[in-house]
């Protein structure tokens, strides 16, 4: 009987253990004696919970504070004073000290000790619009076209025209960081430290001062945003297809094609390109090599001769030195970089007499050596229109307004800005170059800036 | 977050001019920042927020457990008085509350030895006769119901006497559980004891109590 007593307590008071409750429960619905018990206690417990708040007089607390008032005067308050002003930095600011010290230790660790840990930052992306990031080490930037970048280092900065990706690589604490050219064009300017360019399989060593212009122009085939940007460079025929089938599901068949066609590589660059406009960029990229398209077949016509000559290299390197001095190696060979010099994978040309020509597209990007370089280029203040392709040796307009424009033609024919006419006179992946009828003045108008 | 912003909000407090912005700001300051700006500052504001802060809670507590306004008066400000002089012993991440109320304990414990009340006999054998006879008519003037009851001085004053003549280990424990809704965990703090024989302790009182009431007629 006392054991129930002790349970129906200990149940009013909330007390009892989960897994008694209901026992107790189905006891006391079926026990009259049990029912009056816990009306009892019930009462009882009320009237002990009954007891009110007990007031205190505000006089007593005025006591307190007048007797408080004293205590300064008193010989324990210096010393106590200390030892509050000890327990607050033990308790209170050494805790905090300790876990920020162990917190810079273990970030510390993560970064040095760890592979996987965070990359420190080696410098900072700029986009045109003043949009930027932090640049961690190994990443790769790519420009897409119409989308030039700017990378500013502690060594210099480097600028990457459309189509362009680099990497830069940190060799540590006050070293000079060595930059890596996937593909495209950029302008690396060792302004404050001698700087290296890895590219192709060749270093590129700068000394301090020297900005050097690059185009790395290899194989290449992006097609992003189902062909809001188009970047085919140096792919072969047969190579283009897959891009072409997973971009826009279009199926081309290259099996009546000869072998060594299939494997002729080519060249174009689009912005906004639907399926078909794609197709006909590509054909006619292709037409060079005497291809030519019936329904879903590419077919061979024999006799034609190729428009375009280095086209059926891999890559090929070309090097302007725009100020300074840089020696380029391969293995053991070590050659000063005159005013202009190519490579192909297996051979060396030199020939190229104007470096400006290699870095028009960063005319106003704001390295001063570049705009000083480029006093008769402007940049143009429109772009192409949007479906504009670029091939080696042409510019396409798109449907509609279609009209070809072929590079170095006699023809003032080129509508630019502003009322006045330009003939065609160069051609880079992110827009193409005009010579002014009755001027010297050259305009650079860029692909429009689709992606980025 | 809170806790920085209300540490800076401290750090200020003896700079500002304006009362009511210093009351609030004193509002927001932990226990342990008042009690250093009343040491370090003679901020006496912030003495007075802290007394005021556990005023309610620890008078109850000592009133509930010796049963006399005056004697709990007395011990109520020798507590706060005990709070300054042992500040050095008290540490920041300790609960203040906890801490406080162990003083006011162990002063209330000083009062019984002082005044001999301390109980050694069982609340059964020594009711005092007034109050059980005038509880006793009352309970038996009607059939009264819980709230008629919990109303009524003389049961308010019968519970007030019956807890003080508890052992006082329950006593402590019924105070804290039943009238401050302090946690069990944190009154075996104060107590200084497991949190099982707390609940026991707290068990026990109620079966004394409510058999004392029962026996006075509330069934």
């Amino acid at each position: 009987m006392e054991r129930e007593r002790e349970k129906l307590i200990a149940l009013l008071l909330g007390d009892l253990a989960p897994e008694d409750a209901p026992a107790l429960q189905a006891r006391i619905v079926g026990d009259a004696a049990l029912q009056a018990q816990r009306t009892g206690l019930e009462r009882q417990i009320a009237a002990i919970r009954s007891l009110p708040d007990d007031d205190l007089p505000q006089a007593a607390v005025d006591r307190v504070l007048k007797s408080a008032r004293g205590f300064h005067s008193s010989p324990e308050a210096v010393q106590l004073a200390r030892v509050i002003t000890l327990k607050t930095f033990v308790n209170i600011y050494l805790p905090r000290i300790a876990a920020a010290a162990l917190f810079v230790l273990l970030v510390g660790y993560a970064v040095h000790y760890i592979p996987d840990g965070p990359a420190p930052g080696v410098g900072t992306v700029i986009a045109g619009d003043g949009s930027s990031y932090i640049l961690i080490e190994d990443h790769l930037v790519e420009a897409g076209i119409g989308s030039p970048l700017r990378v500013k280092l502690a060594t210099g900065e480097i600028l990457l025209d459309g189509g362009a990706a680099v990497r830069v690589l940190s060799n540590g604490a006050n070293q000079t960081p060595t930059v890596q050219v996937d593909r495209g064009r950029v302008v690396v300017d060792a302004a404050r430290a001698p700087s290296t360019v890895d590219v192709g399989g060749r270093r590129v060593t700068m000394a301090a001062g020297t900005v050097l212009s690059l185009d790395y122009d290899r194989e290449h085939a992006r097609i992003v945003d189902g062909g809001a940007v188009v970047e085919i460079q140096r792919t072969s025929i047969a190579d283009v297809l897959p891009h072409a089938s997973e971009a826009y599901g279009i199926v081309l068949d290259v099996s009546l094609l000869p072998e060594a066609v299939k494997r002729q590589r080519v060249t174009f660059f689009g912005t906004q390109l639907d399926g078909e406009g794609f197709v006909r960029s590509f054909v006619e990229a292709a037409s060079q090599y005497g291809v030519k398209r019936e329904g879903k077949y590419l077919l061979y016509e024999a006799g034609t001769t190729h428009r375009v000559g280095d086209t059926e290299q891999v890559e090929v390197l070309s090097l302007s030195l725009l100020q300074g001095s840089a020696q380029v190696s391969s293995g053991t060979q070590v050659l000063d970089v005159p005013a202009s010099i190519s490579f192909t994978r297996d051979r060396t040309i030199t020939g190229e007499t104007r470096p400006e020509r290699s870095c028009i597209w960063a005319r106003g990007m704001g390295n001063a050596v570049v705009d000083a370089r480029l006093r008769d280029v402007s940049t143009g203040e429109a772009t192409l229109p949007a479906g504009s392709v670029i091939h080696p040796d042409r510019l396409v307009l798109p449907a509609g307004q279609e009209r070809i424009f072929v590079l170095d033609g006699p023809a003032f024919n080129f509508p630019l800005p502003g009322g006045r006419m330009g003939r065609l006179v160069g051609l880079l992946s992110s827009g193409a170059e005009f010579q002014l009828e009755g001027s010297v003045i050259r305009v650079f108008v860029p692909h429009s800036s689709v992606a980025r | 977050m809170a806790r920085r912003k209300v540490h800076s909000a401290t750090e200020r407090v003896p700079r500002l001019a304006d009362k009511g912005e210093t009351a609030k700001l004193l509002l927001n300051c932990t226990d342990f920042e008042l009690l250093k700006l009343f040491v370090k500052n003679e901020d006496h504001a912030a003495f007075e927020t802290l007394v005021n802060r556990h005023r309610r809670q620890v008078y109850n507590f000592v009133y509930k457990m010796v049963g006399k306004a005056e004697a709990a008066e007395d011990i109520f400000q020798e507590t706060f008085l005990r709070v300054l002089k042992n500040a050095h012993t008290y540490t920041p991440r300790a609960k203040f509350t906890t801490w406080c109320l162990q003083i006011a304990r162990n002063l209330s414990l000083d009062y019984f030895k002082r005044e001999s009340l301390r109980q050694h006999a069982s609340i059964d054998a020594g009711t005092p006769g007034n109050e059980d006879h005038s509880m006793a008519s009352l309970l038996r003037s009607g059939d009264p119901d819980s709230s008629d009851i919990a109303q009524s001085k003389e049961l308010i004053d019968a519970v007030r006497l019956a807890v003080t003549r508890l052992p006082e280990n329950q006593r402590e424990a019924l105070v804290l559980r039943m009238y401050e809704d302090m946690p069990y965990a944190e009154i075996s703090e104060v107590l200084g004891s497991p949190e099982g024989t707390v609940k026991y302790w707290v068990h026990e009182a109620v079966n004394t109590l409510a058999r004392h009431l029962e026996r006075m007629g509330l069934k």
